[in-house]
């Protein structure tokens, strides 16, 4: 049946040649008019034949009219709408030019969410304007992507301050995160406090959340498209911004005027160089002992695009970052009676990414353009110790000692794709995307090294190499997609996915129908509706609720399936002309093999036996999310709402969690409410507002104590006793509700332009206003107290930890 | 200047993030009844009875006034069993291999209990190698007393480590099904002085290290975590209707006190290794329970141990010991 349906698409796709006579195609590049910087998702309209399309990844459009008059109207958000009348008579090539809005200090400017918004096929997928994200207040003043997704409807947090994504009720590892096309495995900083994403570097943001169109694949529960600026092709310009935990830059601008352009980014906290004075004090009073210990991360994002004809170009875009935990500590001890003691300790832990592609975007035709690249990806995670102890006794040279010690832990994953996708648009309502990919995978999972050389009055030596063998698996993916206009009411996005997966001696490969269909009762009102089949074959080892540098991918195995999932969803669209864009969508979503830890498992970056640590099972999400969002005027933002339910059943043969009962999912929230306002009072001063509420985490605790069997101890010396251990009764598992979590955060800024050279920009933002204790962790323990009599007596309570109270945060900005 | 104070302020506002004690907010579970009884055939049902208490509450874990315990035999009542203190007991009449046991405990406000068990069979321990001593530390001084007279210090009592591995082959007792055991070992050392014996209890451990028992090599390398088997469990899933031999390591801890070799006329270790057949209720318990105290990381998921009392909590299992003693003589 899967053969069939595949066979009637290329049929139907073979034949609209001869569709094509009396229609002729308009393509180009929509660019910013002052950098060259192609845009992203523009959207081009005709007004006479009432089609449109927009633009790709590359900033291309292609769309194929009848000849005769044409009325093209071009509009993007933040920029003014550009126009244009004339007849068609032959392929035209039609590079728009769009002058930002801002340039012009226009307050009103028309755009429209045409492929997410009430016009296109799509749903369950939304652009964040970049300026947006970085006027968002955040935590310590760092703006942060994913913090920002993680406002909008369907998107939840981990724990407090986390950066960690959980859509529509997936997991953390569920989520696709591409920059320029390529997946990026570690997307946190600092524990997941902060994301790798450098919101000076990024163009283009969207978030598919289900309804995936068939171009995307590899993981169950969202796509985060992240797409970098290419560079200034005109002029240099650039920023300078010191914030409190970190410092950045971005500077872009053009090596060849027209031809070759250039962006890099940087980012790097420096607690570590403010806290060099404290160490050297330190070391300067204790003078047997010298310290030298400090925390950073750093990314690094560079971009060269080039173009080579107006038909062609070549983009390189790279991106490193690591975060770094490093000490060194010395100590010696000399007197004349007792000898020398010294010791020395090493420590140097690191890991991060690198991400790397080129890419190759051509124009083969007006219809047909062409995006092929290469990509490498890693993540890898490095830790090394060492430790050399010198002890020389002044009066017996027999109780000298001398031990060398090194340990190192080394883990990570590689890819390398080759990718080839091309759009096509032969006709005013097909919009065709197709192409293909293999990416080979390197999953090397932990190797550790020990080598101990000690002599004197203790002799041992040890040097032993342990670990995992580095794991090989070979990916494939094709896929076509047809965005199809049916009439003036219908249009759908269709399309198919086929991927498959080698890994030792096991073949796995998935058919993958998409469908995304709109029903445009009026112009200002849609219906939508969508189904997806996903599949994902790789998992992350995580322990839960913290990002720590020890998550691990791993491939799927014989035993351990790949993940899918089933999404439906429909959707109703409605956009208030140039005030505001109404959406409510509601989904269904059921997710099979999906793995959770056993009662009592836990990963801490050994990968051996992890199979045994898990249990597969399957799980359910389905949810309503309403979002009203403004993009237009001196006020933008949204309020966001979901409702929403996630669970899951581990009730397989040996293979059960709860007692094989259903149970909710580690982030099942029932209510998750956003409001983000920016408000521009000026050209002077802005301010951003964002206020979250959602219901609490669910987690497992104990409610009853009781005493188990008892059995007969024996102590380390001559004792034995019977012993009957306090046991803790859990009914089910996440059977307890946190306090929900709230928190009001507030930013403002203050430009100022000079008259000579640049702008600056002071941004002071606190981040949760009314200094809410947000629960973190949940625990019992004891609390002692007095009853004012002379007695002190121990009660047992329940404790709430939270991390982030009250932070005010500032910092400062200069463009030029 | 401002933006060093603008750093400690954040720095100060940071380390204000504490710990509060909240109010529990979540749904109450009454109070249960905690039935725990390790059956063992041809010997008397003794049957533990005491109530759960909230998690937050202090109160002692007392047997309910006014509780019953009954005992059913292959669906046949047999008897009500006696209270000893907090615990039960049938006075009359002694599990067997093969019985169907139902123990039905009721109190006054208490839901009540029940839980059905059946008893195993006996496992065939069919040979147990001789000892052998694979590593023998020397002494070394554990306690001294200082000597004013000497002005010394005198070496009180000494410490000996060893390793001694055995063999010992053992059959499938019900084939065609999954059957369970546990292996454990208790030792004590014996003084014959002037015909009389002290046996004092010793420490020693089993090192689980055969493939039965599953992933439980406690790697001195394995430098971020490490798993366990405790309580030496295992089942017969890789010997199912076959004879297994399992090598057992012993570590061996002697403490003795210094004494002149004439004063008593024999010194040597007992170690008894005990396998038990035990039942899947059993199993399971151990198993969730020996999980659980491998925790104490925050971020593991908490561990529900195993119980198979409805309406209640607590385990009724069954076991049934072979043991064997061996000889160790001191290595000193």
């Amino acid at each position: 049946m899967k053969h069939k349906i595949v066979f009637l698409f290329f049929f139907i796709l073979s034949h609209f040649s001869f569709l094509l006579a009396q229609n002729r195609t308009i393509s180009g590049y929509i660019i910013d008019s002052r950098s060259s910087e192609p845009l992203i998702s523009a959207s081009v309209f005709d007004e006479q034949s009432v089609k449109g399309t927009v633009s790709n990844h590359a900033g291309y459009y292609s769309i194929t009219l009848p000849q005769g008059k044409i009325s093209l109207r071009c509009s993007y958000v933040g920029y003014v709408i550009a126009q244009a009348e004339f007849t068609l008579s032959q392929d035209t090539i039609v590079n728009i030019s769009m002058q930002s809005a801002t340039e012009l200090h226009e307050v009103v400017v028309s755009a429209s969410r045409r492929e997410f918004g009430v016009q296109g096929s799509q749903m369950g997928a939304i652009d964040v304007p970049i300026e947006q994200i970085k006027n968002i207040p955040t935590l310590f003043g760092e703006a942060d992507l994913i913090k920002a997704l993680q406002l909008l409807p369907g998107v939840q947090s981990g724990t407090e301050g986390s950066a960690g994504m959980y859509v529509r009720g997936g997991g953390p590892d569920e989520n696709l995160l591409l920059i320029d096309g390529v997946p990026v495995y570690n997307v946190n900083h600092m524990f997941g406090f902060f994301s790798v994403f450098n919101p000076d570097a990024v163009k283009n943001v969207t978030l598919y959340k289900g309804n995936f169109p068939a171009r995307f694949g590899g993981r169950l529960s969202s796509v985060v498209d992240i797409r970098l600026n290419d560079g200034d092709m005109q002029e240099y310009h650039g920023n300078i911004t010191v914030g409190l935990i970190s410092a950045k830059f971005n500077v872009e601008g053009p090596i060849i005027k027209d031809k070759l352009s250039f962006n890099v980014s940087g980012r790097r906290t420096y607690a570590d160089v403010l806290l060099k004075p404290a160490m050297w004090i330190i070391s300067a009073v204790q003078t047997d002992s010298k310290i030298d210990a400090g925390y950073y991360f750093y990314d690094l994002n560079a971009k060269l695009t080039y173009k080579i004809s107006d038909a062609d170009r070549l983009i390189l875009s790279h991106y490193m970052g690591d975060d770094a935990i490093y000490a060194n500590m010395r100590y010696k001890e000399t007197s004349s009676l007792m000898g020398t003691d010294s010791e020395k300790m090493k420590l140097k832990w690191k890991w991060g990414n690198i991400v790397t592609s080129l890419r190759w975007n051509r124009v083969v035709s007006p219809k047909l353009f062409m995006n092929a690249s290469l990509n490498y990806t890693q993540y890898r995670y490095n830790l090394g110790l060492g430790n050399e102890i010198i002890y020389q006794d002044a009066n017996n040279q027999q109780n000298n000692r001398f031990q060398e010690f090194q340990m190192s832990y080394k883990s990570g994953i590689r890819d390398g794709t080759a990718k080839v996708e091309f759009d096509y648009a032969p006709t005013p309502n097909h919009d065709i995307k197709f192409g293909g990919g293999y990416t080979f995978h390197e999953f090397r999972p932990d190797v550790q090294t020990m080598k101990l050389d000690a002599t004197g009055n203790y002799v041992q030596k040890i040097d032993t190499t342990m670990g995992n063998p580095t794991v090989y698996a070979n990916e494939m993916a094709v896929y076509i997609e047809d965005n199809m206009t049916l009439g003036s009411i219908f249009k759908m996005n269709v399309g198919l996915h086929y991927s498959t997966f080698a890994v030792q001696n096991e073949f796995y490969h998935s058919l993958q129908p998409r469908l995304s269909m709109r029903a445009l009762i009026t112009q200002n009102f849609s219906v939508k509706a969508g189904y997806a089949y996903m599949s994902q074959y790789i998992h992350m080892l995580s322990n839960s609720s913290v990002s720590l540098p020890t998550d691990l991918w791993v491939p799927v195995t014989a035993r351990i399936k790949p993940m899918n999932s089933h999404q439906i969803s429909t959707g109703l669209f409605y956009e208030f002309t140039n005030l505001l864009d109404l959406s409510v969508e509601g989904y269904y979503k059921t997710m099979n093999n999906l793995i959770e830890y056993k009662d009592g498992a836990s990963f801490w970056g050994n990968s051996t036996g992890w199979e045994d640590k898990v249990n597969m099972g399957r799980g359910w999400a389905y949810g309503i999310e309403c979002l009203a969002q403004r993009s237009y005027g001196k006020t933008t933002g949204w309020i966001g709402y979901t409702w929403s339910k996630s669970e899951r059943l581990f009730d397989r043969e040996g293979e059960m969690i709860n007692n094989g009962v259903k149970f909710p999912a580690k982030y099942d929230r029932r209510h998750d409410v956003s409001i983000t306002v920016n408000h521009k009072f000026s050209e002077r001063i802005d301010v951003s507002v964002t206020w979250v509420y959602c219901t609490g985490n669910t987690g497992t605790l104990g409610l009853q104590q009781y005493t188990g069997l008892e059995e007969q101890q024996v102590e380390f010396e001559e004792n034995s006793y019977l012993y009957a251990p306090e046991l803790s009764y859990i009914s089910s598992r996440n059977n307890y509700r946190y306090n929900p979590y709230h928190r009001l955060d507030l930013g403002v800024n203050f430009h100022k332009k000079y008259k000579k050279f640049g702008s600056r920009t002071w941004n002071i933002g606190v981040y949760n206003m009314y200094n809410q204790k947000n629960p973190f962790l949940i625990y019992t323990s004891y609390r002692d107290s007095y009853d004012g009599n002379g007695n002190y007596y121990s009660t047992k309570v329940l404790k709430q930890l939270s991390i982030f109270p009250i932070i005010p945060s500032v910092s400062y900005t200069f463009r030029f | 200047m401002k933006k060093i104070f603008v750093y400690i302020l954040g720095i100060l506002l940071l380390c204000t993030a504490c710990e509060t004690v909240i109010e529990f907010k979540g749904d109450f579970i009454a109070p249960m009844l905690v039935l725990n009884s390790t059956i063992q055939p041809n010997s008397n049902l003794k049957v533990k009875l005491t109530r759960s208490r909230f998690f937050l509450s202090q109160d002692d874990f007392t047997t309910p006034a006014g509780s019953k315990v009954e005992l059913w035999v292959n669906g046949v009542y047999k008897e009500l069993l006696t209270q000893v203190n907090d615990s039960f007991v049938s006075i009359n009449y002694r599990v067997q291999i093969g019985d169907s046991i139902q123990v039905r405990a009721s109190a006054p406000t208490f839901t009540n209990v029940i839980s059905d068990i059946v008893v195993i069979k006996q496992p065939a321990l069919v040979e147990m190698s001789e000892p052998k001593f694979v590593s023998v530390e020397e002494p070394f001084i554990y306690y001294s007393r200082y000597n004013e007279e000497e002005e010394s210090w005198d070496p009180m009592i000494m410490k000996q480590n060893t390793k001694l591995v055995t063999y010992i082959d053992i059959t499938d007792p019900e084939l065609n099904k999954r059957n369970y055991f546990r292996l454990k070992v208790s030792g004590v050392e014996v003084v014959v002085e002037d015909n009389d014996t002290v046996r004092s209890p010793i420490y020693a451990r089993i090192e689980y290290d055969d493939v039965v028992f599953g992933n439980s090599v406690s790697n001195d390398f394995e430098i971020i975590e490490q798993s366990r088997n405790s309580y030496g469990l295992f089942s017969d899933e890789l010997f199912a209707n076959k004879t297994y031999r399992i090598k057992v390591e012993i570590d061996n801890v002697s403490f003795y006190e210094i004494i002149p070799p004439s004063s008593y006329s024999d010194l040597y270790n007992e170690v008894t290794i005990i396998l038990e057949h035990v039942d899947y209720p059993y199993y399971m318990y151990y198993k969730t329970l020996d999980v659980a105290n491998s925790g104490g990381v925050i971020m593991t998921e908490p561990v529900q141990i195993y119980s198979n009392i409805q309406n209640g909590i607590g385990i009724i299992c069954t076991s049934v010991p072979t043991a064997k003693t061996i000889k160790v003589s001191q290595q000193y």
